[in-house]
């Protein structure tokens, strides 16, 4: 065991006195987290728009309408104006309004008697991130309209009719109501709308380039390092020191765990790193942050698994430069590390999906997301592990055989 | 202490040694003398467990490599030709990670690293990274790696090869203090000079096979005291070859049309009959040049080429 600690302190040393390789993966996803971040706008976490309401009905339906833009976290990102027509095409002519809803007369009636009613949002096309946030609210909420309509129709309509209503029709109408709205009330209830917003936050995350890209960004700089750190086998070999080892009577299987413990540790802070600043930054959902790091960690251990079994079958160490830089590439534009599966044709990503990058990639969202259960995060380690310990039983006896 | 019986080692059609045997105990310097290419390393590859015999048996204390590989390399001791160490890590911290791999413990371990880099002359410089090392200062700590857990058998695979006149004289002293020490030193060479002067032993080798063993003064009554003479010029081969034919003691090693090599007792007083008897035969000399009776002398007699050839 002390020689595998030796090991570890000792690759660990070495690369953080050379660490110049390392040092230009994490610069390069930072380059293009920053590039990212300025492509969005270069705004903080929350994005602030506004979005002003033409509002031609005046009923109170009508005015329920911009309330959804009234809870959080839609009222960090949206605050709403009423404001006249000719006003609001000023106002988002100018650049000073995100979007205009306008919400025409006779909208509360035509809803109520089931009617088709249209409203039209103007958004503003210089920008990208709030307009997208209101219309998908908006969506939403015509949807959540939509499904009231539907249950509670005609009981709606008797509100408009004409002519005061009997006592005892009141009551039954009053009895009606009650059973429609319980029966309503996932679609009605604060509850719903607030179910209704959490999936409208995760949408909007979507957009959020920086939050779409830092997942990739984090695997990037892990895949990238696993690569760089890959080019020291050949190193070690030409130095004389992988032979040396051999003829110590410490088993090689150790010195190389060795190597992928520091590795993992070195991934690990890269993770942790990634993760925090995401975070801290951009207020980047990170649900299970330990598994996240974990899970950063030990796939870049089964990408530094990938990259030395290229440079190992090939002939020198330029041509398994040349491999693992192709592998990098290729790999690296359909696995969502330069750009966010969430940005590709939906066939394109379904086969990035399959890489060990875009894996990574796609479980690393899914823990950082919090939508996955304990079983699968365990199931996703255990796959994990099995691919580690199949490519680690390839990787020994290959150097072995390649060590003189 | 180590002994190797009939070693062959064959890479597809290249057999790099050939049916080599010999023997070396405590206390001795064995030398491997032969030209680059002539299978000392595969040699010693075969011994440390890097590469495995195509047949033979190799045997280091009471144990066979082949089937306690492991058991074995803990008594060995590897000085590799190449300078098998880390730029990025102190010369103390290459010390300690090699003791640790051949599995010492500190404090000992800590200790045994000082004496050794006292012993190689660097004690000032533990601190500092191999890297700002010079060319021989990187072989004497090579060889303080290979040396640090005092193996009973200590493999050197021309530790000497781009090293000042300085650290020669350090590296020849510490492998002496080695077999002093009662370790058995196993050294390859292609300097015969360092083999005549360092070894007790010494196997000639030549693609793959021992074509001569035995001490060095046994070597030496080999070429038969005999001094050698090589001259280059245009040799009509016939003619040459019958007009030195008259001549007693001497032996054509070789001959071609713009060379020849000449194996002769007392060279310099037999100068005068040897030309005479050249222009005779119509040659044409250019260059003349004498080696008396060496190890040199018996590798050409034995191979009809040069050691660094």
């Amino acid at each position: 065991m002390r020689f595998l600690f030796g090991t570890i302190a000792k690759d660990l040393r070495r690369i953080v006195r050379d660490p110049v390789g390392l040092i230009a993966w994490v610069i390069m996803p930072l380059l293009i987290g920053g590039v990212a971040t300025l492509a969005s706008g270069g705004s903080g976490p929350e994005p602030k728009g506004t979005l002003v309401v033409v509002d031609r009905d005046h009923s109170f339906l009508s005015a329920l309408m911009p309330q959804i833009f009234g809870r959080p976290p839609l009222s960090d990102m949206v605050q709403t104006e009423n404001a006249d027509y000719e006003t609001a095409r000023k106002r988002i002519d100018a650049g000073k309004a995100s979007g205009v809803l306008v919400i025409p007369e006779g909208f509360a009636r035509c809803f109520l008697r089931s009617q088709l009613v249209e409203l039209t949002l103007f958004t503003n096309p210089s920008q990208r991130i709030t307009p997208a946030v209101i219309h998908e609210a908006l969506v939403a909420e015509t949807e959540a309209a939509f499904y009231v309509q539907r249950v509670a129709g005609p009981e709606l309509a008797t509100y408009s009719g004409s002519g005061a209503a009997s006592d005892a029709e009141l009551v039954r109408r009053t009895l009606a109501m009650n059973r429609i709205v319980r029966k309503a009330s996932p679609y009605l209830f604060p509850q719903l709308i607030k179910l209704e917003t959490h999936e409208l936050d995760a949408h909007q995350n979507d957009h959020r380039l920086i939050i779409l890209f830092y997942p990739g960004l984090i695997v990037l700089a892990v895949f990238g390092m696993a690569q760089a750190s890959s080019e020291d086998i050949w190193k070690e070999r030409s130095l004389g020191t992988l032979a040396r080892v051999r003829a110590t009577p410490s088993p090689l299987a150790m010195f190389l765990t060795g190597k992928i413990i520091a590795l993992w540790l070195l991934f690990a802070c890269l993770g942790m790193a990634g993760v925090s600043l995401a975070h801290l930054t951009v207020q980047a959902p990170n649900h299970f942050p330990v598994a996240s790091v974990l899970w950063v960690a030990t796939s870049g251990v089964l990408l530094y698994l990938v990259a030395v079994l290229l440079q190992l079958v090939a002939a020198e160490q330029r041509t398994g430069v040349i491999l693992n830089s192709l592998v990098l590439f290729v790999f690296g534009m359909i696995g969502g590390t330069f750009f966010p599966f969430e940005l590709m044709p939906r066939w394109l990503a379904r086969i990035g999906e399959f890489t060990p990058n875009g894996w990574t990639i796609l479980q690393l969202k899914k823990l950082l997301a919090g939508s996955l259960t304990a079983g699968s995060v365990a199931c996703d380690f255990a796959v994990l592990t099995i691919l580690i310990a199949a490519g680690f039983a390839v990787f020994v006896p290959l150097v072995r055989r390649w060590a003189v | 202490m180590i002994q190797v019986e009939q070693l062959r080692k064959v890479f597809g059609d290249t057999t790099a040694v050939d049916d080599l045997s010999f023997s070396a105990s405590g206390g001795e310097i064995f030398g491997l003398l032969g030209p680059n290419g002539a299978g000392k390393t595969t040699t010693l590859n075969c011994i440390c467990g890097l590469l495995t015999p195509t047949s033979g048996r190799i045997r280091v204390l009471q144990y066979d490599v082949s089937r306690d590989g492991s058991a074995a390399r803990r008594f060995l001791g590897v000085v590799p030709q190449e300078l098998a160490l880390y730029e990025d890590l102190s010369a103390m911290e290459n010390l300690q990670y090699w003791g640790g791999a051949c599995g010492m413990r500190n404090p000992v371990l800590k200790t045994r690293a000082e004496e050794i880099l006292a012993a190689i002359g660097l004690a000032d410089r533990a601190k500092e990274r191999v890297r700002r090392f010079s060319g021989g200062m990187k072989r004497r700590l090579n060889f303080g790696c290979g040396i640090l857990h005092s193996p009973k058998l200590v493999l050197l695979d021309e530790p000497t090869v781009g090293v000042d006149p300085q650290s020669r004289v350090y590296l020849l002293d510490l492998v002496r203090a080695q077999a002093r020490g009662g370790a058995c030193v196993l050294y390859t060479t292609h300097y015969m000079e360092e083999a005549e002067a360092l070894c007790d032993r010494l196997a000639i080798v030549d693609h793959g096979r021992i074509i001569a063993e035995g001490t060095v003064p046994e070597l030496r009554a080999l070429s038969g005291e005999r001094d050698l003479l090589r001259l280059s010029g245009i040799f009509p081969a016939e003619k040459v070859k019958y007009a030195l034919k008259e001549l007693p003691e001497l032996e054509l090693v070789q001959a071609d049309s713009n060379g020849l090599i000449i194996s002769v007792t007392e060279a310099p007083r037999r100068l005068p009959a040897i030309f005479a008897a050249l222009q005779s035969a119509e040659a044409e000399i250019r260059e003349v040049n004498l080696t008396q009776s060496s190890l040199e002398t018996l590798f050409i007699k034995l191979t009809g080429k040069q050691l660094r050839e």
